[in-house]
């Protein structure tokens, strides 16, 4: 009887060991999210190929969110609910409130470059895009550079034979361009991004709420707003019925816009025969113009139960690997790395009127609680522009500098 | 008479079991998360900190009532409501009645009507966002009656009418069948007396059809009324890369806030609240409607 027990203990004490070992050997799993169109998910099925010999002992998992907007949507809920991705890939200046909230893990620089991370080699509006109150939130993967956009055949239409070099161009333009081909001269999306373009036009800024109500940005939502109401060059792409300004653009209903990079790789798949330029932002100055840079990167939210494996995976989605695929794929992305800035200008000529201004690019400086801020921005703008006399400029800036001022 | 108890007994006993998958599926699908809506209620909840809550009672409630955007919610959805239901009902009822009465192919009719209830409601709102644009072909025939040709879902004045078009389009089939389903429950007989009687096609409505459809009417006002207060797809549709409740709020109704509140700025605790208050505003209608059709001995 006695023996029995004890060949039992014995058994039950080796399954306890042999399990504890199978857990200890069995490896890590890291979950990393991205939501985007097919071009996103073949860049990511590239990069992954080699994962498994390259990351021993850590299991890549992968959340494919249909599109990005819906994986902003998602994330909240999946945060709260303890299943989202331990690394996702975002644009910082959408996530603002992520990381003041705590959801995403603080980087430590030195962990970062022991895992061959080095800062320095990326383009240094990249990194402060996810740099807030001096802690770093993310890796860059890719610069977002903005860019002014004009169709060359409307100009040409119009009878225009230079590229707009100030804002008072775009109004005389866009007059131009309404009357020589009843096409609108502008058009704008109706995002506190395009809205932010003009406003650091007239040399203003929101300062992350300081500045809110300044005379420059007065003076910039008087001008956009004239071109909707006095003049009635400029429309929105709902006016259209579209969903964005690339839209509206490449079906050749306005000729200029404030967009960015990702025009290049839509405009090759939507209208890949318009003739189109890409220049930095025209300010009242001729020869001032500037891009708004924000950056695309990886983050670790704080559910993440393996920072040490999660810095790992940071290295190998940083990989120079990574980068140069961002525009040999059809993704056409401009890397962090300024290394590969030459080579993407090489490959993306479109950009290449970009290229000089883009280390100069400045960050956004949106005020905190950003959805709401651009949310009431976008309300009270549609109420001057569809509404004429219901509201004035001074009014409307005035109402978010008491809200959102700092 | 003992097995007749007893008979009767395990029958009552046997439904009760029967009802039990059907009242657990309740409990999780219905009970459990309106207690959790309720409970988060009353709680400061930021979705992006979960775990962070803190007890405030009534606190978000009295924010709501301070909150001008959510007055403006509230009265969007009850204008809505009120605007929409009664064109809804009237117009459904009419057609029901003139396809039981006069058409020959009252099914292929009725099927018609009934394909914008089942077509996709994003799809259905993207296409009249598309007929109703400037020189659209549908703001070009409503500027005929003196209308502005515009696009009228930009425009701050039609925005509104123009998501109780889609819906009233979107939702108007369904109703035509149930009034059907109601027409078809009257007996013949009714109308050949009221023929012998002398009344006439008004007086027949009137006295006959509307008297015996009651029950069919409070069910549909109901359903309808408590559909209106829900009208989200459409009106997030009419945004359309812009804020929600484009332009400048003129489309916000309740629903639209409580998802604004509870995903967009990750406040559950005001998105419960408003989510409350619409619960309560659409029991307390549906309980007057009660009381109002029982009182009339429906």
């Amino acid at each position: 009887m006695k023996k029995e027990r004890s060949k039992v203990l014995f058994l039950a004490l080796f399954m306890i060991l042999c399990a504890t070992l199978i857990q200890g050997a069995s490896p890590t799993t890291i979950r990393i999210g991205y939501g985007g169109p097919t071009t996103t998910r073949d860049y990511m099925k590239e990069v992954l190929k080699d994962a498994e010999s390259a990351l021993p002992g850590i299991k890549i998992e992968e959340v494919a969110y249909p599109t990005y907007e819906d994986m902003l949507a998602l994330l909240p809920s999946q945060i709260a609910a303890g299943s989202a991705p331990d690394i996702v890939w975002w644009t910082a200046g959408d996530v603002t409130d992520y990381f003041s909230s705590g959801s995403v893990e603080p980087l430590d620089t030195k962990a970062l470059s022991s895992a061959g991370i080095d800062l320095k080699e990326y383009v240094p509006s990249a990194v402060k895009a996810f740099t807030v109150n001096g802690k770093l939130y993310g890796v860059p993967l890719q610069v977002q550079s903005s860019a002014f956009v004009i169709n060359q055949e409307l100009l040409e239409k119009a009878g225009i034979k230079k590229l707009p070099e100030t804002m008072n161009d775009i109004l005389n333009y866009s007059r131009q361009i309404k009357d020589k081909t009843g096409k609108m001269g502008l058009v704008l999306h109706m995002q506190v991004f395009h809205i932010t373009h003009y406003v650091k036009a007239f040399g203003g800024g929101w300062s992350y709420g300081k500045t809110i109500n300044s005379a420059a940005n007065r003076r910039a939502l008087t001008f956009l707003a004239d071109l909707f109401t006095k003049y009635k060059v400029a429309a929105t792409p709902k006016d259209f019925g579209c969903a964005w300004d690339g839209e509206v653009f490449a079906r050749g209903e306005a000729a200029m816009s404030t967009g960015g990079t990702w025009y290049i790789g839509s405009m090759r798949e939507a209208a890949p025969k318009l003739h189109y330029k890409l220049i930095g932002i025209p300010t009242t100055t001729k020869g001032k113009n500037f891009v708004l840079v924000d950056s695309g990167g990886w983050s670790v939210l704080n559910t993440c139960k393996d920072m040490e494996a999660a810095v790992k995976v940071l290295a190998f989605l940083s990989s120079d690997k990574a980068q140069k695929l961002l525009y040999t794929t059809p993704l056409l992305y401009i890397p962090s790395k300024a290394k590969f800035i030459d080579d993407y200008a090489k490959y993306v000529p479109e950009f290449a009127s970009l290229k000089d201004l883009l280390p100069k690019g400045i960050n956004f400086d949106y005020p905190q609680d950003l959805k709401k801020f651009n949310d009431d921005l976008i309300s009270g703008f549609e109420q001057l522009i569809y509404k004429p006399g219901s509201i004035t400029v001074d009014q409307l800036l005035s109402s978010l500098q008491k809200k959102y001022g700092q | 008479m003992r097995k007749k108890i007893s008979s009767s007994k395990s029958e009552q006993i046997s439904s009760y079991i029967l009802l039990i998958p059907t009242l657990i599926l309740l409990g999780i699908m219905v009970l459990y998360p309106l207690i959790q809506t309720a409970f988060f209620s009353l709680y400061r909840i930021d979705l992006l900190k979960f775990s962070e809550r803190t007890f405030v009672g009534l606190k978000n409630y009295i924010e709501l009532f301070k909150d001008s955007e959510f007055i403006r919610s509230l009265t969007t959805s009850i204008i809505f409501t009120i605007v929409v239901v009664p064109i809804q009902c009237i117009l459904a009822f009419l057609i029901a009645i003139l396809l039981e009465n006069t058409f020959k192919f009252r099914g292929l009719f009725r099927t018609i009507f009934f394909i914008p209830y089942i077509t996709s409601t994003v799809a259905t709102a993207i296409i009249f966002m598309k007929l109703f644009t400037q020189d659209g072909l549908l703001s070009k025939f409503f500027s005929f009656f003196g209308l502005p040709n515009t696009t009228w879902y930009t425009n701050l004045d039609l925005a509104l009418p123009f998501l109780a078009f889609i819906y009233i389009w979107t939702t108007l089939g369904f109703y035509i069948v149930l009034f059907s389903t109601g027409l078809n429950t009257i007996p013949e007989e009714l109308y050949d007396a009221a023929k012998i009687d002398g009344a006439n096609n008004v007086q027949t409505i009137r006295f006959i059809t509307i008297p015996v459809l009651k029950p069919f009417i409070f069910l549909i006002l109901s359903t309808a009324i408590i559909s209106a207060f829900q009208v989200f797809d459409q009106a997030y549709v009419l945004a359309r890369g812009a804020s929600l409740g484009s332009p400048a709020g003129a489309t916000m109704t309740l629903p639209v806030f409580v998802y604004a509140q509870a995903f967009r700025y990750n406040r559950v605790d005001h998105g419960a609240a408003a989510a409350m208050i619409l619960l309560l505003l659409v029991l307390t209608i549906t309980m007057v409607l009660r009381g109002r059709f029982s009182d009339d001995s429906v």
